[in-house]
């Protein structure tokens, strides 16, 4: 076990309906590395995040998450949010009425407490930030995620991330519809959070953009197990052969 | 309705008191107490008795009361209503003009203290030409298990407007309302309130758009908890032409408590470049809340443009979630959603509360 990683899964079982769906996982997660996980559809990536986040729908049954030295396993999904995790989900939930700005004014209270910053000024900053990662800065006044793309949705994690700070960010296709350039600009805010010293977990089907990540981790999933771990070589074998061909030569 | 006009409970003598409290001088029991919170020194505010001494406004009162364009009451309990009418106020309104000379707004914010198990008011706004008003009228009970009923009916002439804000918060106070708006030309009336009730609730509104270019908005925001029964009827009569009607409603639902809601917006052959809106909207807080809504929108001339929307949904368990991954705790995302709902009402912070003391019960 690395003791300089900060977050760790030990032994993780995730159920969903009362079944184990992924097994026993152990990952280490190291602050400023990037590590990708990889995995044919339906082969357990997101109902893990789900599962390390609390969604009611999905059960830890066993297992700890230990995030510097301290299980936060048992924490309530807000907590853990507190401690620095984010989860950027793969289907992202529309909140009517509520602005982006709102939602993100409300975290940031709950994350950092009560500052000296007003709803407009928080706003204002947020506008910068847009401008200065070429993001919409139309999408901080727009209920959350309601009458935009699919990319839009994707563009409004980045913000959220960009303006909440976390120290582990989680990201289930963050690149699922995004057009080239938004992929560019997804590209440059990895490797700014990434110099920052935040630690990104992506899943992505994209495997021409996780090359270009160059990623220092690489995981597979088939069946609700990690079978296979690597770096970028593993990226450009599963490009090669597929996951069937990694998978086969995981379990013999 | 000429009846009512001679109901001797009419003529009941009134004090104002030094805090600008109007109290009943009389030995007659049980009827509402009227708090003037603020009002701006133009716009003329009578009590009934004071309305129907003053020569021109009693005019102005009875012709509005016997007017053919007030409908008629739609129901028994509403006719009641009507005829056991004991208090109420009368504000009138002529133009204010600023130093620029722009017509501006009058406010006046009253507060309504229920006691005891009493009969009906009467609330009377008239807008004279250009004279715009804001009425702000909160209703207080003092004593659960009373009835209150109110008439209210608004008069705006000729490019005028006269927006009515009720704001109702109680537990065991039974409300009737009954409000109407005559609507002049290029004039507005907005009936807006914030009703919140563990208790009955009937509001019926019903605007006439007489003038060409008239304008009205109904819209409402409710909250029934407990066993709360809300009947709201909504109706919106075209008269004329360019005219534009607006009903909005947005009511969540807690408890056992249940809201029958009926909309309609009646337009008639030659109402030209109409524009009719409804949208009724309705949040589950929990199973065991129901409603029962029945929009319904008359299109006779083609030129009518029309757009209707109705749902009844509950808060999400993935919108919950969503807001949780940012760290916002369960109960104020569900807060959070249910503000989303009401938007784009900027709400009031006692109906703000009480939604959240309504969550924090069906939690």
């Amino acid at each position: 076990m690395n003791e300089a990683a900060s977050l760790r899964l030990l032994g993780v079982t995730i159920a969903v309906a009362g079944k184990a769906v992924v097994h026993d996982i152990d990952i280490e997660f190291a602050k400023g590395e990037l590590t990708v996980l990889l995995g044919a559809n339906g082969s357990g990536k997101s109902t893990l995040l789900n599962g390390l986040f609390g969604h009611p729908d999905y059960a830890l049954t066993s297992g700890e998450i230990v995030l510097d030295g301290e299980d936060i396993t048992s924490l309530k999904t807000e907590e853990k949010a507190r401690k620095g995790l984010f989860l950027s989900m793969q289907q992202l939930p529309e909140i009517p009425g509520v602005t982006l700005t709102n939602l993100l004014y409300r975290a940031r209270i709950e994350l950092f407490g009560k500052d000296t910053e007003t709803p407009v000024e928080f706003h204002q900053r947020m506008v910068v930030l847009a401008e200065q990662f070429e993001l919409k800065k139309e999408l901080l006044l727009g209920e959350v995620n309601r009458g935009i793309s699919g990319g839009e949705r994707k563009q409004s994690e980045l913000l959220q991330i960009l303006a909440l700070s976390p120290r582990y960010v989680f990201l289930d296709e963050i690149d699922a519809g995004m057009d080239i350039d938004m992929q560019r600009k997804l590209r440059h805010i990895i490797q700014h959070l990434l110099g920052r010293g935040v630690g990104i977990i992506l899943i992505s089907h994209h495997i021409g953009a996780v090359k270009d990540l160059a990623p220092h981790r690489v995981l597979v999933m088939e069946s609700g197990h990690i079978v296979e771990r690597g770096d970028l070589s593993l990226v450009h074998e599963i490009e090669k052969n597929g996951f069937s061909g990694i998978s086969k030569n995981a379990y013999e | 309705m000429e009846n009512i006009l001679r109901e001797p409970s009419w003529f009941i003598a009134w004090k104002k008191s030094m805090d600008k409290t109007y109290v009943p001088n009389t030995d007659v029991a049980h009827l509402p107490e009227y708090r003037i919170e603020q009002i701006d020194k133009e716009l003329e505010l009578y009590t009934l008795k004071e309305a129907f001494e003053t020569e021109g406004i009693r005019e102005l009162v009875e012709g509005l009361l016997s007017s053919a364009l007030l409908p008629n009451p739609v129901d028994e309990a509403a006719a009641h209503a009507r005829s056991s009418i004991s208090s109420g106020l009368v504000f009138y309104a002529q133009p204010k003009i600023d130093d620029t000379g722009i017509a501006i707004e009058q406010h006046a914010v009253i507060e309504t203290t229920v006691s005891g198990h009493m009969g009906a008011d009467l609330l009377i706004i008239i807008a004279k030409t250009g004279a715009h008003v804001r009425v702000v009228d909160k209703v207080i009970e003092r004593d659960r298990g009373a009835r209150f009923s109110r008439l209210c009916v608004v008069l705006t002439e000729e490019g005028s407007s006269v927006e009515l804000a009720n704001v109702v918060d109680v537990k065991g106070l039974s409300v009737d309302f009954q409000r109407y708006g005559l609507v002049g030309a290029m004039a507005q009336v907005r009936f807006l309130d914030e009703v919140a009730s563990s208790s009955d609730c009937r509001i019926e509104t019903a605007s006439m758009l007489i003038g060409d270019g008239s304008r009205s908005v109904i819209d409402h925001a409710l909250l029934a908890d407990a066993t709360g029964r809300f009947t709201i009827a909504d109706r919106i009569d075209v008269r004329s032409k360019e005219a534009e009607g607006n009903i909005s409603v947005a009511g969540a639902i807690a408890g056992s408590a249940h809201i029958t809601y009926s909309g309609h917006t009646a337009t008639k052959e030659g109402d030209i470049a109409v524009s009719a809106r409804e949208s009724a909207r309705f949040l589950l807080l929990n199973d065991s809340a129901g409603v029962e809504a029945t929009p319904a929108i008359d299109v006779l001339d083609r030129h009518t443009n029309v757009a209707h929307e109705l749902s009844i949904t509950h808060i999400k368990d993935e919108e919950l979630f969503y807001a949780q991954t940012k760290g916002i705790p369960l109960p104020e995302a569900r807060l959070l959603a249910l503000e989303g709902f009401f938007s784009p009402r900027n709400l009031s912070k006692g109906f703000l509360g009480r939604l959240h003391k309504c969550l924090k019960a069906y939690e």
